[in-house]
């Protein structure tokens, strides 16, 4: 399962670089959200996959045995990481849509100044 | 008493950094008050004299230590007492000056500030028994007459003889570091009275050449000798109160303290001795030949100095006791004609608004008691007696003479440059002062009743101190020879004659007289060919070539930043994962074999498998789609797909974030995607061919890196803890909320503050803008 | 042209996500939910009355600006973050109310609660900020 979860990555990875290396900028937003998914997953991969319980600690239960559940800590990370993704997408569409709304170019290699035509 | 210097050093740079605070109580009243500062430091200096001994040494620890053996130790000697006397004199002097003269700037605030830096910087770098800190006020000094020269900021000449010093002097401030630091090393300390109590032997040191090199590079620049003597006449775009502080006591003659600092410890050797000779020689020649070409009073006095400055680093490099002793009393001598006269020439500036002296004519009429001042530092330049002139020139003689094997060449070039001495004193006190010229009459915008006393008081004071110091030059006979013992390391007797009785050397001087006299009769013709002579030198400017090869540094890094920096978005990306690949590939471990997870893999789940190969063909439709609305719809599937996969391994709060915040970023999309261009087929389909090798190693790299990751386990995962301690110590069974509220808060609270900021951001980005018409945009 | 069953749908909708995404809140210390989830939910709920009732609408709606909802978000968090300093504990630590106190059986009131409450105002704060600018400026009202 490893394995194919890391070819998973690895082509979610080819296509995110594939992505942010054109030159139409809403190809290279895109190629940023899958990055970052990826990116995601690396982590949550990283804790572990062998264990699949949920993260909870039963009703009346003082504790749980770390050995049945799934590592809790990279989910936190992972959490924390989706949802600054979020901000990010957003920053990204808004500057990118304030770039084009001066620039009136969707190309990149045009980039070179910010100022108002 | 001495123990208050180091008090008193702070005290100047105080003085100048408060100057703002204080001016504007004070106003016009600024200079006198600052004058009593530089007062201080001279009667504190002065009451030293008194009881002065010859090896009398002092050191004054002032307690604030920089660094582990560089701390602000101060030294008393003679060498320290010779320069720090002349420099606080005349500053104390200046500074009334400079109270006049520079009334009528606006930003009279800013020169007193950078005047008293100045000077504490030049009083620091003279009593400092550390070289560490000695460099530090060699680099004070030069950022501060930096900012003195370039204080007209307005005329670009100004400004690019300001920046030509500040490059100049400091890189020879780079040099000194440079050379103090391998001092050093080898020494093992930093001070120079325990590099001498030492005995440290540099001299048969291996590195001797290079440090040697460096302080003489150091020397060099600062001192204005050749090659680099062109920034000194620059330089003169400084206000006049400037000119003569630089070129009488600081700055310039930094460079000369620090040859007879060194001498004990580096000098004497054949390099030192040929190096210096060569360069004085040349210098001295060339300063006093080309004064006599030039128009510009204060260009006059410049080159003069620079002739000057030749003849001290020749005698330094001559190195006998005597030349030593010309030296000195050569130092005093210059900063006392040198400091009259460029205030003598701010005068005449204030008073008719020119300096050229082609114009200026009979000033005997209008400025009698300045011309007197400045015939008898006209007389000391002209090493004429009775004036203290006379007795530094016929040490000088003594000392040319004395050099065996090279006194046929040195002495030719001393005589010849004493001649010119003699015809620029005359030739200036006959086309400037003199009643019976035949020239029409310049016009006089002040009078000298105009001017207040103080401010020809620094003239006053110079010529009568040259020519009492002339009438009795034995009053400076201890303070010669506690200098002298300081650079030698020997005691000499000193006895300081003005009649030394008819001689080999006063012979000299009468012909080098008679024939100054001759020259200045002459001096159509000389100063014609001079010219000649400096237009056909213009050819190889050195200032001009020294702004072209700048130019050509600046020029060149524009290029490279430019290949560096060429603004393409995917050239840097590209070089960036390149980069990045090559170094990882020397890094992986290249059998694959190795790369089973440390516990083995784990069986594969059919669920799993099919959500990955949806996500698979989702995300490359989406990277190939050319429309934009199913590229983000398929990126979308890509996004739930692996909120599954969370799911599937018992991630439920991850899995339900990653729904809601694909959501979220879909309808974002959506709402933005009809104003954003429609996808277009931009790159070649070789550039396509290239982006895709890349992109593909890339995750092929990826995929290596995670497996290998997966091999090595190194801790027991701390979520174990959590999982214990979950309920026990937080009350919380979602072990992942109390891991992000409680066990590890900080994170959370970091990410919501960035959150927040994107959010500002966009809300200025969208919000603060100029409404336009959206028709050209939509569609 | 007011479509007054969608508008009464949406506002119930909306009514129906905020309550949904307080129980989701509350219930996150113990079970599936939490500020992050709570939070995306709510401002759904917003969005989609923005949509229909117009941006205007729900800026009224919420009293204050959404700067300020995110600032009184990262104040409480602030707060909880800081409160047990004046109890003489470290920062951060968690501060409970002793538990025999009778709310909604499951629920511990404490510190880490207000710190969840805290990322819930701010997370909605900055995706309605997001969104409703976008809304604004691209007219979508």
């Amino acid at each position: 399962m490893e394995l194919i979860l890391a070819i998973f990555i690895g082509l979610l990875y080819a296509s995110g670089v594939y992505l942010i290396l054109r030159r139409s900028i809403v190809k290279v937003i895109l190629g940023v959200f899958v990055l970052s998914n990826a990116t995601n997953l690396i982590i949550f991969l990283s804790g572990g996959i062998k264990r699949s319980g949920a993260g909870f600690i039963p009703a009346g239960a003082e504790k749980v045995d770390p050995a049945t559940i799934s590592d809790p800590l990279p989910q936190a990370l992972i959490l924390t990481a989706i949802v600054i993704g979020l901000g990010i997408a957003a920053y990204i569409l808004a500057l990118k849509y304030r770039y084009f709304e001066i620039t009136e170019t969707h190309d990149l290699d045009q980039l070179s100044k910010t100022d108002q035509k | 008493m001495i123990k208050y210097l180091p008090l008193l050093i702070g005290i100047l740079f105080l003085s100048g950094l408060m100057v703002s605070l204080i001016y504007p109580f004070l106003k016009k009243k600024l200079g006198w008050v600052l004058s009593l500062v530089p007062l201080a430091v001279f009667i504190l200096l002065f009451t030293v004299l008194g009881d002065l001994k010859p090896k009398s040494l002092q050191i004054l620890p002032s307690g604030f230590e920089l660094l582990e053996k560089i701390s602000f130790t101060f030294r008393i000697d003679g060498l320290s007492l010779v320069f720090g006397l002349l420099i606080s004199g005349i500053g104390f002097l200046i500074v009334l000056y400079a109270t006049w003269y520079m009334k009528k700037y606006e930003r009279q605030g800013h020169f007193f500030t950078y005047f008293m830096l100045f000077m504490a910087a030049m009083t620091g770098l003279v009593f400092s028994d550390n070289i560490m800190v000695l460099f530090i006020f060699w680099e004070l000094t030069s950022v501060t007459s930096f900012l003195l020269i370039g204080f007209n900021h307005q005329l670009e000449k100004s400004r690019q003889a300001a920046l030509q010093s500040l490059l100049i002097t400091g890189f020879g401030g780079l040099c000194l570091l440079f050379a103090a630091i391998l001092m050093g090393q080898i020494a093992g300390t930093y001070q120079l009275s325990e590099m001498i109590s030492q005995n440290i032997d540099f001299v048969n040191n291996p590195r001797y050449l290079l440090i040697f090199i460096l302080v003489l590079i150091a020397v060099l620049t600062k001192s204005a000798q050749f090659p680099f003597h062109f920034w000194l006449p620059g330089a003169m775009e400084a206000p006049t109160p400037v000119s003569a502080y630089l070129h009488s006591a600081t700055m310039v003659n930094a460079g000369v303290f620090l040859l007879l600092r060194m001498h004990p410890l580096l000098g004497d050797t054949l390099e030192w001795k040929y190096s210096l000779i060569l360069s004085g020689v040349i210098t001295m020649f060339i300063g006093a030949f080309f004064s006599m070409g030039q128009k510009d009073l204060k260009r006059i006095l410049a080159f003069t100095t620079i002739s000057a400055l030749g003849t001290m680093v020749l005698l330094i490099g001559i190195g006998t006791p005597l030349s030593m002793e010309a030296t000195l009393v050569f130092f005093i001598v210059h900063g006392l004609y040198k400091g009259g006269l460029f205030m003598v020439a701010g005068i005449i500036d204030k008073s008719t608004g020119t300096r050229d002296i082609t114009v200026l004519s009979k000033l005997w009429k209008h400025l009698p008691v300045t011309t007197i001042f400045a015939i008898l530092a006209l007389i000391s330049m002209a090493g004429l007696p009775p004036m203290l002139g006379f007795v530094g020139k016929e040490l000088v003689y003594v000392a040319k003479i004395q050099l065996p094997g090279l006194s046929w060449i040195i002495l030719p070039l001393g005589v010849g440059a004493n001649i010119m001495m003699v015809a620029i004193s005359l030739t200036l006190f006959f086309e400037v002062f003199n009643p019976w010229s035949k020239k029409p009459d310049v016009s006089i915008q002040h009078k000298e009743k105009d001017f207040p006393w103080y401010f020809l008081l620094g003239p006053g004071v110079l010529a009568l101190a040259g020519l009492l110091l002339g009438l009795a030059p034995e009053i400076l006979n201890t303070l010669i020879a506690n200098a002298l013992y300081v650079t030698k390391n020997e005691l000499v007797d000193v006895n300081l004659l003005l009649w030394h009785g008819f001689n080999e050397v006063l012979m000299l001087s009468i012909f080098a007289i008679a024939l100054g006299v001759t020259v200045f009769i002459l001096r159509k013709p000389v100063t014609k060919f001079i010219c000649s002579i400096i237009n056909w030198l213009d050819n190889f400017h050195l200032p001009t070539f020294f702004m072209t090869v700048m130019n050509f540094y600046l020029k060149n890094a524009a290029k490279n930043t430019q290949r560096i920096q060429h603004g393409y978005h995917r050239f840097y990306l590209m070089t960036f994962f390149i980069t990045t690949l090559v170094i990882i590939s020397f890094q992986i471990n290249w059998y694959l074999g190795d790369l089973v997870p440390f516990n083995g893999f784990t069986p594969i789940n059919t669920n799993i498998v099919i959500l990955v190969i949806v996500a698979s063909l989702a995300i490359i439709f989406a990277v190939f789609s050319k429309s934009r609305l199913s590229a983000i719809l398929a990126m979308g599937v890509v996004g739930y797909a692996i909120g599954l996969i969370y799911l599937l391994y018992g991630a439920i709060d991850l899995t339900i974030t990653q729904l809601l915040a694909e959501t979220v970023i879909m309808l974002l999309f959506v709402m933005v995607i009809y104003y954003l261009p429609k996808f277009a087929l931009l790159s070649s389909r070789k550039s396509r061919a290239r982006d895709i090798i890349i992109s593909l190693s890339v995750g092929f790299f990826i995929t290596i890196v995670v497996l290998h990751a997966n091999t090595v386990n190194f801790y027991e995962p701390v979520s174990n803890f959590y999982a214990e301690n979950s309920v026990i110590k937080a009350h919380g069974r979602n072990i992942v909320n109390v891991i992000l509220v409680d066990f590890r808060a900080l994170d959370t609270f970091g990410e919501i503050t960035v959150l927040t900021l994107a959010a500002v951001g966009v809300f200025s980005l969208f919000r603060f803008t100029v409404k336009k018409e959206k028709n050209n945009i939509n569609k | 042209m007011r479509n007054i069953i969608l508008e009464k749908i949406v506002s119930l909708f909306l009514k129906v996500m905020l309550i949904f995404a307080i129980y989701l809140l509350l219930r996150g210390h113990n079970n599936p939910g939490g500020g992050f989830i709570a939070a995306i939910i709510a401002s759904t709920g917003f969005v989609f009355y923005a949509i229909i009732y117009g941006t205007k609408k729900v800026e009224k709606m919420l009293h204050l600006s959404t700067h300020q909802w995110m600032g009184i978000g990262l104040l409480l968090v602030l707060i909880s973050t800081l409160l047990p300093l004046f109890f003489s504990k470290e920062i951060q630590t968690g501060l409970w109310i002793p538990s025999d106190f009778p709310v909604l059986g499951l629920l511990s009131l404490g510190t880490p609660l207000l710190f969840d409450t805290g990322v819930f105002v701010t997370v909605s704060g900055v995706i309605l900020t997001i969104i409703l600018s976008i809304m604004e400026v691209l007219e979508w009202n």
